[in-house]
């Protein structure tokens, strides 16, 4: 018998080995991999967590819609018709979780339940991947909760657009304290700490300085009745259900989940957190954002503003 | 995203649909000014509703701050609105105040003055208007003969003026805010800006977050927040700045990296007159200069300054290496300083030895802590040696000049100084039989009852002074209205027109936009006003030669506008008059100023602003052929304001000494003064804004934690300190926001509760009269 030669056996093998590389990185690739097509979607919008689980509403539910989990579940799972919802499972490996967070209740009153002094710090990694699953939720907001939300905003804040002071002791020296926690924001059962709402910014106590200084008297040293400008309770509609304007500026608040997302107050949270291309459908006031000022003021003789 | 991200970079490409203001939120209005408090000079957006201030944001289209604030910035909003406003001119009656008309208060003053038109001053700062100090200066020299108005500044930047003039031959920076966006490193000289300026310094650390580079160093006598972006943090003892530039120039001729051409070229030589001491020195060859700093050994340095010899080296190879573009930095650390115009000259001196000068990146710049510092006190010229544009009285030149000018006859301007700041106040606290020369002060935007040095020698003596007479006008009660004897309510920031000229050049306009509350007027018309009196009293002074009043506004028709009378003062744009005047003295020094509707249209322009066709074209960098229009050199460099006429700028030698009191047995401790984030200078403003009060509510001592725990201090104790000159009662703070090293103590001043400067010392720079408020011995012991 000839003998085969030593090198013919080696590509054999080598040949063998890649074959088995390859089923086994295409199997795992493969489960990682997007259940629905992503062409009719937005890039961005799959980047996203927030579009792991979303349904797609009809274009004339725009009008008075709210998401309704509920029908979701109902007409059951993956369809690409225009006309059906269509849950989005980012990959064929979540399917499980998203099939077990339908036979459960309510996800988001499960997080807020789970409130226990002992892990009050405690972020469970469920229940984050629950919260991001959870985008799907029911989520309607009364004008009751706005208003509370406002009213919790306007606490740390001297006027609409004011930087917050921060509720809680601060490192007197450094930043980095800071952007452990806010760099990515985070909720837990008793706390909610807002991700940053601009870009990156080194000298954080620049513009956020302590709500109250605990080791000196409480009272202030002078009064002071300055009425900062309120929240607005909402953006002008070109029309009943256009989607609002955006009522301030997008400077400094270029993260749009990092007050309207899930882990914002409820009051202005998103009622559709799928949705991740805000500025698609919600436009920045050309006033505040300063690009179209009045290019030269005036100078008003005579007394300006009566006298 | 792609919009939000060309927004959020301030691009004007992106048209976004058009909505009117009122569609967004009621009738809000937004118009542009400079924030009202430090030097750095941000341009505010502000947000007027129903007549009131409601709101405010960092303004995108300003060059400075491109959109960012600081916590001060944000809220300056607030400081229009404190409940203890000043609304109604105030006579002390004995023991009390009695309101008066502003009729009868123009009347008082008027009567001080005409009773002793010479032993009458004015002391104001640099938040007058440019126009305001345009006034009160055009009252005092060219009204009333009289050279005695100096401002708050004098305890400011007066070294980085001395400094500037014994360098270059004219005052403030060859380079700008641009720099920090150039630099490979940057070099902070006894300065904390990441609470004092922290809008230029987030723009240096800011580019780190964007990858690049940026080298950060600390010469510091105390860890701050600055310390802690820094790469190399250099702690140095008091004075300890003069031993180390001197090591730099050292270690750059021993290595010979200094710049040989850009020396040759551009550079002399001086070392101070002994015999007599002035800004001109006496000229010294390089050899000299060689000599004089060859003592200065790393390990010689280190035994003056504290610093280890192997940092003097690194500092030593930065400068060296002529591929680095180095940016020095500096404020109140080395212009509070007994040898502050030293310092001032030496910064100056390393960069130019070194040639680290004239590219955008490497500058020696000075920074300031007030937003007219430059504007108003050094090109109006408030001081009390000068005239506008940078002329002296003393140069018979300028004084005709000026008398051309404001068409004054001949001589009418007095070529004796007047009194210096803290020879004004001494002078005003002593009695007249004891040779006090000063009886009456009008003191506008200050508050030297809390911030003069050694206060119980230069302000509290003033009390029980019958013959003594303090005319304070203020828009709140502070510690200087607490011995004042008429109090007058005034306007502020955009309750009154105005315009600001910042540190980096830049001069700032910007209109009235609500009303000021009840009877509080602008200072400028309170000027104006007392001047017009003065001529119905017959004060030959305040008519000029051809018979008119010194402060005479024509309308268009030609025709005197009454703006003395308030009723009529918003008639015509007062502002605008006056500026056009003080415009014309701007040439003499190349600091040319467009005319005022041109700043109007900007976010502010730097000067010289010259017209090249039908546009005003800013100064980026001076001294550099083709950035500044006046070089005529083909040469790169050319100092045209030379004190030597040779278009060369002098590199000054001087000796390291050690400060005027250092700590000793019986006072062991330095004690250094100073700002902190959330407050602006006195407290008066910043103290009464909600957010800015409880995030800082009151000061404190900051100790070594060792230092603490031998005396037996712990966190929160009350602690007394005690100097040569005063006492105070105040709570410990340790490892808080500053970190001093053993022996040496730091407490802020805004707190008028807690007057630090009763126990500064009132030592002051021979050629720059400014105090040192950050090197003085006290004790320290628990309450």
């Amino acid at each position: 018998m000839p003998v085969v030669p030593k090198t013919k056996s080696r590509v054999v093998t080598l040949s063998a080995y890649l074959i088995i590389a390859t089923a086994i990185v295409g199997y795992f690739v493969g489960i990682q991999s997007p259940m629905n097509h992503l062409e009719k979607q937005q890039a961005s919008q799959a980047r996203l967590l927030a579009s792991r689980v979303a349904p797609r509403i009809k274009t004339s539910d725009l009008a008075t819609y709210t998401t309704n989990r509920n029908v979701a579940s109902a007409n059951g799972s993956v369809s690409n018709g225009n006309h059906d919802f269509v849950v989005r499972a980012a990959s064929y490996s979540e399917m499980a979780s998203v099939v077990a967070l339908r036979s459960q209740p309510s996800s988001i009153s499960q997080i807020v339940s789970l409130s226990n002094e002992q892990d009050r710090f405690a972020v469970d990694p469920l229940i984050l991947k629950q919260a991001a699953l959870a985008t799907s939720a029911d989520v309607s907001i009364s004008p009751e909760q706005k208003q509370e939300a406002l009213q919790q905003r306007k606490k740390n804040r001297a006027y609409n657009g004011a930087p917050p002071t921060v509720t809680h002791p601060i490192d007197q020296m450094t930043a980095e304290a800071c952007i452990a926690c806010h760099a990515i924001g985070a909720k837990t059962a008793n706390f909610r700490i807002p991700k940053m709402s601009h870009g990156f910014y080194t000298n954080c106590t620049q513009c956020h300085v302590a709500s109250e200084r605990k080791e000196f008297p409480s009272e202030l040293f002078r009064e002071n009745s300055f009425v900062g400008l309120p929240a607005p309770d909402g953006g002008p509609r070109a029309y009943p259900g256009a989607p609002p304007q955006m009522p301030h500026a997008t400077w400094m608040r270029s993260e749009c989940l990092s007050c309207h997302g899930p882990s914002s107050l409820r009051g202005i949270q998103s009622t559709h957190p799928w949705r991740s291309n805000c500025l698609q459908c919600h436009t920045p006031s050309s006033t505040l954002e300063q690009t179209q000022l009045e290019s030269e003021p005036q100078f008003v003789e005579a007394i300006p503003f009566g006298q | 995203m792609a919009t939000a991200t060309a927004v959020a970079a301030g691009s004007d490409v992106v048209r976004l649909p058009v909505l009117s203001a009122s569609d967004v939120v009621g009738d809000l209005k937004w118009n542009k000014a400079p924030c009202r408090f430090c030097g750095t000079g941000c341009h505010v957006q502000v947000g007027v509703q129903d007549g009131k201030v409601v709101a405010v944001a960092g303004d995108r289209n300003a060059e400075v701050n491109k959109g960012l604030l600081c916590v001060k910035g944000y809220h300056v909003g607030g400081v229009l609105y404190g409940k203890d406003r000043l609304t109604k001119p105030l006579l002390r009656k004995g023991d009390s105040y009695e309101a008066i008309s502003w009729e009868e208060a123009i009347e008082v003053i008027a009567d001080r003055i005409v009773a002793a038109p010479e032993r009458f001053a004015m002391y104001g700062s640099g938040q007058w208007t440019i126009p305001e100090g345009y006034a009160a200066l055009k009252l005092m020299k060219g009204g009333l003969s009289n050279n005695h108005i100096d401002p708050n500044a004098r305890l400011c930047m007066a070294s980085a003026v001395t400094g500037f003039l014994a360098t270059y031959g004219v005052d403030e920076p060859a380079g700008c805010y641009d720099d920090l966006d150039n630099c490979d490193v940057l070099i902070m000289w006894g300065n904390n800006p990441a609470e004092m300026h922290p809008v230029l310094f987030s723009r240096v650390v800011d580019r780190r977050s964007r990858g690049e580079k940026v080298t950060l160093i600390d010469i510091g006598t105390r860890r701050t927040r600055t310390t802690t972006h820094c790469n190399h943090y250099l702690e140095m003892k008091g004075h300890g700045d003069l031993a180390i530039a001197n090591g730099i120039a050292h270690l750059l001729i021993k290595n010979k990296t200094y710049s040989e051409t850009f020396v040759k070229s551009f550079c002399n030589f001086k070392a101070p007159d002994e015999a007599n001491p002035n800004l001109h020195g006496k000229s010294i060859s390089f050899d000299d200069f060689v000599e004089m700093v060859k003592p200065y050994t790393p390990e010689f340095v280190e035994e003056c300054s504290g610093v280890p010899a192997e940092q003097i080296r690194l500092l030593g190879e930065l400068f060296g290496n002529p591929n680095l573009k180095i940016t020095s930095l500096w404020c109140m650390g080395v212009n509070q300083h007994t040898c502050g115009t030293a310092m001032n000259a030496m910064i100056h001196g390393v960069h130019l030895l070194s040639g680290h000068f004239g590219r955008p990146g490497d500058a020696p710049t000075s920074l300031t802590g007030q937003p007219s510092a430059c504007g108003t006190v050094r090109e109006v010229g408030t001081l009390a040696h000068t005239l506008p544009g940078g002329r002296t009285v003393n140069t018979p030149e300028h004084r005709q000049e000026t008398e051309e000018i404001w068409r004054l006859p001949p001589g009418r301007i007095n070529a004796v100084p007047g009194f210096h700041t803290v020879q004004m106040w001494e002078s005003f606290c002593t009695p007249k039989a004891d040779g006090g020369a000063i009886d009456t002060i009008w003191v506008q935007v200050t508050n030297p009852g809390q911030t003069l040095p050694n206060l119980n020698k230069l302000f509290n003596k003033k009390e029980g002074l019958e013959e003594k007479f303090l005319i304070v006008s203020d828009v709140y009660p502070t510690a200087t209205t607490r011995l004042a004897d008429l109090i007058l309510p005034s306007a502020m920031w955009v309750e009154k027109n105005g315009m600001f000229g910042n540190s980096e050049r830049r001069t700032q306009q910007w209109f009235k936009m609500v009303d000021p509350p009840e009877e509080a007027r602008d200072d400028c018309w309170q000027t104006i006003a007392v001047a017009h009196r003065l001529m119905k009293k017959g004060v030959a002074g305040l008519k000029d030669r051809d018979g008119r009043f010194l402060f005479d506004v024509q309308d268009s028709n030609g025709k005197s506008v009454p703006i003395w009378d308030w009723n009529h003062y918003y008639d015509t744009n007062v502002d605008e008059h006056l500026f056009e005047e003080y415009r014309k003295f701007t040439r003499l020094k190349h600091k040319d100023l467009a005319p005022y509707g041109e700043y109007v249209k900007a976010r502010g322009l730097r000067w010289p602003v010259v017209k090249k066709g039908d546009q005003w074209v800013e100064t980026r960098y001076r001294f550099v052929s083709k950035l500044d229009p006046y070089v005529q050199k083909e040469a790169a460099i050319q100092f045209y304001h030379s004190s030597t006429k040779d278009d060369r700028a002098q590199i000054w030698f001087h000796p390291w000494v050690p400060p005027a009191e250092v700590p000793d047995k019986e006072y062991p401790f330095n004690l250094c003064t100073g700002r902190v984030l959330e407050h602006w200078h006195s407290g008066s403003m910043t103290r009464r804004i909600p957010e800015l009060s409880r995030a800082m509510p009151s000061a404190y001592v900051e100790l070594n934690a060792e230092d603490a725990a031998s005396l037996g201090i712990r966190n929160g104790d009350p602690v007394i300190l005690e100097s040569r000159r005063g006492t105070l009662e105040i709570q410990a703070w340790i490892e808080g926001r500053g970190k001093p090293p053993k022996g040496s103590v730091f407490v802020p001043f805004f707190d008028e509760s807690k007057l630090i400067n009763n126990l500064t010392l009132d030592a002051v720079d021979p050629f720059s009269k400014q105090p040192d408020y950050k090197k003085c011995a006290v004790r320290i012991r628990k309450a």
